[in-house]
């Protein structure tokens, strides 16, 4: 029995049994592969949607990574948690995309010399231009504050937007984070302290103009 | 002996503590280990400001915990679905194509050598088709050494 809140965390319950699906999965099973999907489709999607800020990105990205995911089965360490090294497929997608984007910019505004350091950690709303910044209707209620805070959520530089979207959104675990993050737990606790904070000063700066 | 914040009763060792390790994040997610949970505790009983600051992010987290995302319709979630699924299929019909082309040409050209054909004929099919192939040849390779150092290769035309 799989069970997934309107954030995109899941909660799993009953005998299906993982391990034993990407054992099968390797062996060639792609029907196995199924449950995986079904088990992951929202995490991903729900990750996806909460870096890049739009749901056609977000489903291209959902895809993807289960491609990309298949298709590097046979190097997954099954000792570690499926989940984590999936959430890491979609985190580093999610870069290039951004990356892909701020490019795609710097060109349009006709400014080479922007978008060639390969750095994904700029703002989302300079990375996308306004066509592309994230939209509040992807959430489910829109009232004041909560557009307030995606809308400053879309601010933030990307590594500070996903280790909140982590915590906050996917209800992750530091020790979750480290893993899908590649990053050692004290690294985790402190980024997103940062990122609290950076959250906080862009709402005190809306509130202020 | 570390200098004393006079506006809040916190020394500067720990702010750098709460602040740059994140233990006030990791307080407020109960992610602390026992020590460093009273270490916290200690310091939010005598400042005031971090008190606030504690409660500042708790209602911040809890307004943002409470944001529902619309989710696809099923229809989307099919047909990106389908697209995991067929794109096995799709890579292996690439690698068909190509190996089949290849035995195809390989065949066409070796039924066209040994048929009864003038040999001059021969060697002008032989000499035009081995031009093609060299042109195209070289083109791939220019491409090949031009996509290294396309610093607009990530741009989507």
């Amino acid at each position: 029995m799989i069970g997934v809140t309107m954030n995109g965390t899941v909660a799993i319950s009953g005998d299906f049994d993982e391990q034993r699906a990407i054992e099968s999965c390797r062996e060639g099973n792609k029907e196995m592969f199924r449950p995986l999907v079904e088990k992951y489709r929202q995490q991903t999607f729900f990750l996806a949607l909460q870096i890049v800020g739009n749901r056609e990105d977000a489903l291209d990205i959902f895809q993807e990574s289960f491609i990309r995911a298949y298709s590097n089965l046979g190097q997954f360490d099954t000792t570690r948690p499926f989940g984590a090294w999936l959430l890491r497929i979609v985190r580093n997608l999610c870069i290039d995309l951004l990356r892909r984007r701020r490019v795609r910019r710097a060109v349009s505004l006709d400014d080479p010399g922007r978008g060639q350091d390969g750095e994904a950690g700029r703002p989302l709303h300079e990375t996308v231009g306004d066509e592309r910044t994230p939209s509040a209707d992807v959430l489910l209620e829109r009232n004041e504050l909560k557009i307030q805070i995606w809308s400053a959520m879309g601010r933030l530089d990307e590594k500070h937007r996903t280790i909140l979207v982590l915590r906050d959104f996917q209800d992750l675990s530091y020790l979750e984070m480290a893993e899908v993050l590649g990053i050692p737990k004290g690294t985790v606790m402190s980024r997103l302290h940062q990122a609290r904070r950076r959250l906080r000063e862009e709402l005190t700066r809306d509130d202020e103009e | 002996m570390t200098p004393r914040d006079k506006t809040d009763g916190m020394e500067q060792e720990d702010r750098r503590r709460m602040h740059d390790e994140g233990l006030l994040s990791g307080y407020l997610d109960g992610e602390l280990t026992q020590a460093e949970a009273q270490f916290v505790e200690v310091r939010l009983e005598a400042s005031e400001e971090l008190r606030r600051e504690l409660a500042e992010l708790k209602s911040l987290r809890e307004a943002t915990m409470d944001m529902k995302f619309a989710e696809p319709t099923e229809e989307q979630w099919d047909e990106h679905a389908r697209g995991i699924f067929s794109s096995g299929a799709r890579g292996l019909g690439w690698v068909l194509v190509v190996i089949w082309t290849a035995c195809l040409l390989i065949y066409g050209a070796w039924q066209f050598l040994s048929s009864g054909e003038d040999l001059l004929v021969k060697l002008m099919v032989f000499g035009l088709s081995s031009g093609l192939g060299l042109l195209f040849v070289s083109v791939l390779v220019d491409r090949f050494k031009a996509y290294g150092k396309d610093k607009y290769r990530r741009v989507i035309r």
